[in-house]
């Protein structure tokens, strides 16, 4: 099942928040690379990483770190939505 | 805020540290030690650190900004020390401010790993007034694992088709450790894991615990160390987390919280 759009909304409204981008949320694209159209960058994706844990309840290892895992909001969805339903 | 800065030595000559003394026309109330954060941490804090001491020079509270051990311009190799030999350099600055300076009373502001070790060191300094913990490490176990984290994602992001995310956790259970340039032996790293700041607490003076994020809530842990503390009070400020950032970031709020905190209790 793909990631509903009321995940994509969280996830975009925690990246904002944490990152302090100077966007809001609803502007950012489902399929927008982060690195390229955000200026995402190590550290930034640490945050997200820690926000990922802290806020959705998942937790993540070693072999969840990938930049095709973390290049958009939609696979960053699908790696919250397979983490649940592994967790579950 | 006009205070006078020098360069001093103290811990038997190998410890550099720069004091704030407070301008002559401003009420004296004894002085703070400012605890560094960790490696790459300690340098993205620097200015904000800096700016602290001088403001807390500008009320009265002269400060001592010092390096650890292995750090800054203070003598030795990073890689043969750890949190151990960082507070006896605490301890170290404690006993210069009260014996060399004559000033007292003393506090700790810290910040991460700096606020935890000033938290272990007030456990056996009865001497401490107060303590100011900045977003402090409260699970070294999770700080160790956070480590591995930003090498994996810095390896994921320059080592392309090369990264190997088993390769990268090996390389973080050698015996020196690789973390952003910083060597990191083993023993330092179990020390890092064994911090533990969720237990009950004999320091009885004044505690300010403050997190620093996007939100402006106290953390289910904070409020958790607060309370094992008589007089802890816990606060939020919406603040970049500067210890990460290279840019500069504006300081202020968490200075003017810290500050009518620090004016209450003197």
């Amino acid at each position: 099942m793909a990631p509903t759009g009321e995940l994509k909304n969280q996830l975009k409204q925690m990246i904002v928040e944490r990152l302090f981008l100077n966007i809001a949320p609803e502007d950012m694209a489902d399929d927008a690379s982060l690195m390229d159209t955000y200026g995402i960058d190590s550290v930034n994706l640490f945050e997200i990483v820690v926000g990922l844990e802290d806020e959705f309840g998942i937790s993540l290892e070693d072999e969840d770190f990938s930049v095709e895992t973390f290049a958009t909001i939609n696979s960053i969805a699908a790696l919250v939505d397979r983490k649940r339903a592994e967790e579950q | 805020m006009n205070c006078e800065q020098q360069a001093v030595r103290l811990g038997r000559g190998e410890l550099h540290g720069i004091y704030y003394e407070p301008p002559p026309d401003t009420e004296a109330s004894g002085a703070a030690i400012i605890c560094d954060p960790f490696a790459e941490e300690k340098k993205c804090a620097q200015r904000t650190l800096a700016e602290t001491a001088r403001m807390l020079a500008g009320t009265g509270i002269a400060a001592l900004h010092f390096d650890y051990r292995g750090t800054g311009d203070s003598s030795g190799d990073f890689a043969d020390f750890g949190p151990r030999q960082w507070q006896e350099d605490i301890q170290a600055a404690i006993e210069f401010v009260h014996t060399q300076l004559e000033v007292s009373p003393v506090g700790l502001l810290g910040l991460r790993l700096g606020a935890s070790l000033a938290a272990q060191v007030a456990e056996q300094n009865a001497t401490i007034a107060w303590l100011v913990l900045w977003e402090p490490i409260i699970d070294g176990h999770q700080f160790v694992r956070n480590n591995l984290r930003r090498s994996l994602i810095k390896a994921m992001l320059t080592q392309g088709g090369e990264f190997s995310a088993p390769q990268v956790t090996n390389r973080h259970q050698a015996e020196l450790i690789d973390l952003d340039g910083y060597q990191i032996s083993a023993p330092t790293q179990a020390e890092l894991a064994q911090i533990d700041l969720s237990g009950p607490k004999t320091f009885s003076q004044p505690v300010l615990v403050v997190n620093i994020a996007a939100r402006a809530q106290v953390t289910n842990e904070t409020q958790t160390l607060t309370d094992s503390y008589n007089r802890g009070q816990a606060q939020a400020v919406v603040l970049e987390p500067f210890w990460n950032r290279i840019g500069i970031i504006d300081g202020e709020p968490l200075l003017r919280m810290t500050q009518q905190w620090l004016q209450q209790i003197v």
